[in-house]
């Protein structure tokens, strides 16, 4: 039996935490999405309601929060850990640059830019949870806004949404990150279950495909949402 | 009266081997820690030698010339391992696989040690597959065999096309698993340069760190040489860029005696020569043949682009003519004088002007099995062909002409394996012991591993434990003066002292090799005759002298140098090629692998002699500028009949 | 044809490198890349210069010697095939071509063209094998091995430790190296009693060795002369997870 401790510390125990957490991140922004869904709806009290359900958790919100920073905490720190001892191990690089020989090869942008990506997506998160959460970039009547639900009144982040993506400069940026969450895990997916030892002969293909399709789907989902408020309600506005 | 004693034990030939365990010395495993053993080669029997003694608890340093003991030339045998098993019932027994060695050998092995070699060599199917040796298997879970190299039982054992990988990775593991536990300490790039005999004994070598240059002494207990054959004596051959010669040469330079320098292995079937800057010659492996039909036109033939446009009978297919019941599947050194023998003739095929070649051809096999099922048999190999010569052999039927593989000679060892000189053992295709003239199929690896994991583990505590012997410490006279005499012939070789440095013709290692080379595969190769073999004899020593005078070798002593390394090598094949040369003039008479042009039967067979040549000649170095002493064990057959070896 | 070839060329291990250019008339076609190293090195010995150090050994693609990076690739363009393999017909006349080392920092530069691949070999020792001495064992068939247990142990076991893996990963990472040993030996009932073990100590030796981590992008297995699959590093993560829960061994 490996200790516990020192396998976790090996470069097979870290990539089993990274494919764990980024499992769990997956698994966080297709319940996210989900919820997003609603935004498709113009009428911004469905969005609102599940928002105030969310917030209506109270501490099992504060606790799911701390949850999700661990999380992000641990893949990102892990990224930076992994990719320090990968950069060392290659010493000099080739003089003449590198070529990837193709056939089973995964080499691609996305494969090999995954801490590029991770970083653009670490530099949104920061952004997205101070804009929407805290309404940061938000204008001072919005970001002070509520609205009734049912009988209480509750912030109104529908209006917050609303009003960043009337802006085309807000859906560019959110459009281009979607895209750089879309190659991280078109890589990131699949590589999760290799990672974990979970692929065979059998599996790898498919998981290889349902990754691009996993990542389509999520980028694709988030990345309309913008674009659909902007054309329903920036330009027609 | 001989100084040889091969002191074979007495009694019949099935009982030699377990009376000679009961006779022979056992030290105790107390006493083991206290020997240290010096394992030069780390191939199949280096690797599985220094692996079995470091278990029986001897300390082993191992020294290889390689970066890893993983990538011995043992590496790229292809088609398998011979073993009495008889798995698949068809008759094979130790009497029929000694006999079939002994036969195969033209009559010119020590009957004792074949009879061992097929006593063991069904251990060594064993003791592979507890190692994890990925051998070819049965549907059912059982081991596969075939039949192979001139064989009429399939007695094979294989893995894929890569026997010998998947043979020394195995010992390569145990080896490896030897220097975890600390008992063998693992030299790699390390080149022996010389063996040390310190009152008679061996007793250590100087070897080169071919990374830092360094000259070192190791000393030891014993010395275990199993630093493979000499075939690169001839430039082209099917053996690797680093085989060599020079540990054991160097050892017959310090009065082991070299047998049968002249028995070398033309094997039939290798991809032909192709151009001038060829450096290497590749086999395919002689299963081919169970199922590829070996012919050339029957006359002289210009356009050969399409060889299957050739009518039927205008083709020879000159092995199932000659040779009814053995076809295409005779042993190598018939099959292979058998294709010159055409070429010479003129009904060579492939590039003009020298048609050396004869086809190979599937094409009937194919229509009578389909292509899938030679491409499962040989698919890897016809890959290779493809690869190298840029033909397809499912359309167009293979070229192939025979090239240098093994050689049976070497040094001369005892049935203990131990040489003329006490301590220095020798083991694997480095000594001369169990193949006689000519080598079967898929027995080299059977004879490496039954040396290394079967054999010196019992004999050599049979000389260590009956030996007295001093300590060394590697500063003595012998130890300093063989430092010094490395130093002095590397500085020679570099012309420290300039004297090259003026002379208006240089050349280069490698050409002054390809002409040695040259020399060699056109007199002392596949057929020999007295008037060759004397050009011979005059023309080595010419190019000898030509190399030490002309030989350029830049770079540094004290640094990585290739040039250095071939050039030292190559300067001790000019010495060996000369005694091959001698060996094959006094042998008149053909044997196996070793055929002259004057002793042949009316259907240009091997003649042999055995009134006169069974015996081993063990060729006794006597310094610089001197002929070697013959020397003659003589061979006594006691179970096998002496016959006129045939094979139709 | 004609050929102008880009060399790297570096004394020792902590020395600095560059490439260097030389041209070569007269290439055959026919001949293969390490017979072009050849004819080059001639060139250059005749006009009185050190010769380019290289590696090559059995120059039939088996014995895992040979290691140059060609134009960016490892082994060269084509698949399943180790640099002694590659011919020089796959140029054209007039081409440039670049030739480098394998880069990595467990592997350490010794002459020029030179690696130093012993990493490799403390990993095998850390665990490849199956620990069994030399002497009586079982006969070969006692134990049944169905033949596509044996054909997938085979193609694992195939690996010649030339390090192409290594010199193709971006991360410079020893994972497909490593895992087909232990994949070879994992899947064949002679080597599971010590499964455990040995996929612990030999992950930990190839860590130690300094090698990066598996990014699973896979360009190891494109540069594998013997074409090892990806699913073989997978087979080692789960042998390794199988070890860090399995209460049996007490290692």
């Amino acid at each position: 039996m490996v200790p516990l401790k020192k396998a976790l510390s090996s470069s097979l125990g870290k990539k089993y935490l990274m494919a764990v957490s980024g499992l769990s991140i997956v698994g966080f922004l297709v319940v996210h999405l989900l919820g997003n869904l609603l935004l498709y709806s113009s009428d911004g009290t469905a969005f609102n309601t599940y928002a105030k359900g969310l917030h209506d958790l109270g501490p099992l919100l504060y606790v799911a929060e701390i949850g999700l920073i661990g999380i992000f905490g641990l893949h990102i720190v892990l990224a930076f850990m992994l990719t320090s001892k990968n950069k060392g191990a290659r010493g000099s690089k080739y003089a003449g640059g590198q070529k990837s020989k193709g056939g089973p090869s995964y080499y691609s942008a996305a494969s090999r830019n995954m801490i590029i990506t991770g970083m653009v997506i670490l530099v949104f998160l920061v952004t997205h949870v101070m804009h929407f959460k805290y309404g940061l970039f938000s204008s001072e009547a919005i970001a002070a806004k509520t609205t009734m639900i049912g009988d209480e009144s509750s912030m109104d982040l529908y209006a917050r949404v609303v009003e960043a993506f009337k802006d085309p400069k807000w859906v560019v940026f959110y459009v281009a990150v979607m895209t750089f969450v879309g190659a991280h895990m078109r890589h990131g997916f699949w590589s999760a279950f290799q990672s974990l030892g979970a692929l065979n002969h059998r599996l790898e293909k498919p998981a290889v495909a349902l990754g691009l399709i996993v990542a389509i789907v999520m980028a694709g989902g988030f990345l309309g949402i913008p674009v659909y408020i902007f054309l329903t309600q920036g330009l027609g506005a | 009266m001989t100084v040889l004693d091969s002191k074979i034990p007495d009694g019949p030939v099935q009982g030699k081997w377990d009376r000679h365990k009961q006779d022979i010395k056992v030290v105790s495993p107390a006493n083991k820690r206290n020997f240290k053993v010096l394992v030069v080669g780390t191939g199949l029997a280096g690797a599985s030698a220094a692996a079995s003694l470091a278990e029986l608890g001897y300390n082993v340093t191992a020294f290889c010339i390689h970066d890893s003991p993983r990538r011995a030339h043992s590496i790229a045998a292809q088609g398998g391992i011979n073993s009495t098993k008889n798995y698949p019932n068809d008759g094979d027994s130790v009497w029929r696989l000694f006999y079939d060695t002994v036969k195969g050998g033209d009559f010119r092995s020590r009957e004792a040690n074949v009879y061992r070699l097929a006593q063991l060599s069904s251990n060594i199917i064993d003791q592979a597959v507890a190692q994890g040796v990925p051998f070819a298997r049965e549907y059912g879970g059982e081991l596969a065999n075939r039949s192979f190299g001139g064989a009429l039982v399939s007695r094979t054992f294989y893995a894929r096309g890569q026997t010998g990988q998947q043979l020394l990775l195995g010992a390569y593991g145990a080896l490896m698993r030897q220097v975890d536990t600390g008992k063998v300490t693992l030299m790699p790039r390390r080149e022996m340069m010389d063996l040390v005999v310190v009152d008679g004994q061996a007793r250590g070598i100087t070897c080169r760190n071919l990374v830092t240059g360094d000259i070192e002494s190791h000393t030891g207990d014993a010395v275990i040489v199993a630093s493979g054959g000499y075939g690169r004596v001839y430039f082209l051959s099917t053996n690797a860029w680093n085989s060599n010669s020079s540990a054991a040469w160097r050892a017959h330079r310090k009065g082991a005696f070299m047998a049968n320098p002249c028995y070398v292995q033309i094997h039939p079937t290798c991809i032909p020569v192709n151009g001038e800057q060829q450096s290497k010659l590749t086999l395919m492996s002689e299963s081919l043949r169970n199922d590829g039909r070996v012919w050339v036109p029957s006359e002289r033939q210009n356009d050969l682009s399409n060889a299957h446009n050739v009518p039927r009978e205008k083709r020879d297919y000159y092995l199932e003519r000659r040779y009814p019941s053995f076809g295409n599947l005779v042993p190598r050194d018939v099959a292979s004088r058998n294709g010159k023998m055409m070429t010479d003739r003129d009904l060579g095929v492939g590039p003009e002007p020298d048609r050396l070649a004869v086809f190979l051809d599937f094409r009937d096999r194919i229509e009578e099995l389909g292509k899938h099922v030679i491409e499962e048999r040989y698919g890897n190999l016809f890959d290779i062909y493809h690869e190298i010569t840029a033909e397809d052999p499912y359309s167009v039927p293979m070229r192939i002409y025979p090239a240098v593989h093994y050689t049976m000679g070497g040094l001369w060892v005892d049935y203990d394996l131990m040489s003329t000189i006490p301590g220095l053992f020798v083991l694997g295709e480095a000594n001369f012991s169990d193949h006689g003239a000519n080598r079967l199929g898929a027995s080299a690896l059977m004879q490496g591993l039954c040396d290394g994991y079967f054999v010196i583990p019992y004999t050599l505590g049979n000389y260590l434990g009956r030996v007295e012997l001093k300590p060394v410490t590697g500063e003595e006279d012998e130890f300093r003066e063989s430092r010094s005499d490395v130093n002095k012939r590397i500085d020679e070789i570099l012309d420290k002292s300039g004297k090259r440095a003026k002379s208006k013709t240089r050349h280069t290692v490698l050409q002054l090799y390809r002409e040695l080379g040259l020399t060699m595969w056109d007199h002392v190769g596949m057929a020999r005759n007295e008037e060759g073999l004397k050009y011979a004899l005059e023309k080595i020593p010419e190019l000898r002298e030509k190399f030490w005078d002309t030989v350029i070798v830049p770079g540094s002593p004290s640094t990585f140098n290739k040039t250095l390394e071939l050039g030292l090598r190559v300067a001790d094949f000019f010495e060996l090629g000369e005694l091959m040369a001698r060996d094959a003039l006094t042998r008149e008479e053909s044997a196996g692998g070793h055929f002259r042009d004057e002793y042949q039967t009316e259907e240009g067979e091997a003649l042999r002699d055995d009134e006169n040549f069974s015996y081993v000649a063990a060729w006794e170095w006597n310094g610089e500028g001197k002929a070697q002493t013959l020397h003659k064990e003589d061979l006594v057959f006691e179970n096998v009949k002496l016959t006129q070896r045939s094979y139709k | 044809m004609n050929l102008t070839l880009k060399v790297w060329r570096q004394d020792g291990p902590d020395a600095a490198g560059a490439l260097e250019s030389h041209t070569l008339e007269n290439v055959n076609k026919n001949s293969s890349f390490l017979e072009m190293m050849d004819l080059l090195n001639e060139k250059i010995m005749l006009d009185g210069k050190d010769a380019i150090e290289f590696e090559s050994d059995c120059r039939e693609g088996i014995c895992g010697t040979c290691c140059l990076v060609i134009n960016g690739q490892p082994h060269g363009k084509s698949l399943g095939v180790a640099t002694c393999q590659v011919y020089m017909r796959d140029f054209k006349d007039g081409d440039t071509i670049t030739i480098e080392p394998w880069r990595a920092k467990p592997f350490p530069v010794i002459k020029d063209l030179v690696v130093d691949r012993s990493a490799f070999d403390r990993i095998q020792a850390a665990g490849g094998y199956i620990s069994v001495s030399t002497g009586p064992h079982p006969d070969g068939n006692a134990i049944k091995i169905p033949k596509d247990v044996s054909d997938v142990a085979f193609d694992h076991a195939a690996c010649i430790g030339c390090g192409a893996c290594v010199a193709a990963c971006p991360n410079a990472s020893a994972s497909l190296f490593t895992s087909a040993k232990i994949s070879q030996l994992a899947l064949l009932p002679q080597g599971k009693s010590e499964r455990s073990r040995r996929v612990k100590r030999m992950v930990e030796q190839m860590d130690d060795e300094g090698f990066g981590n598996c990014s699973n992008i896979g360009e190891c297995s494109a540069a594998c002369p013997k074409k090892i699959p990806l699913t073989s590093i997978a087979r080692m993560k789960r042998e390794y997870l199988r070890a860090v829960v399995s209460p049996f061994d007490a290692s």
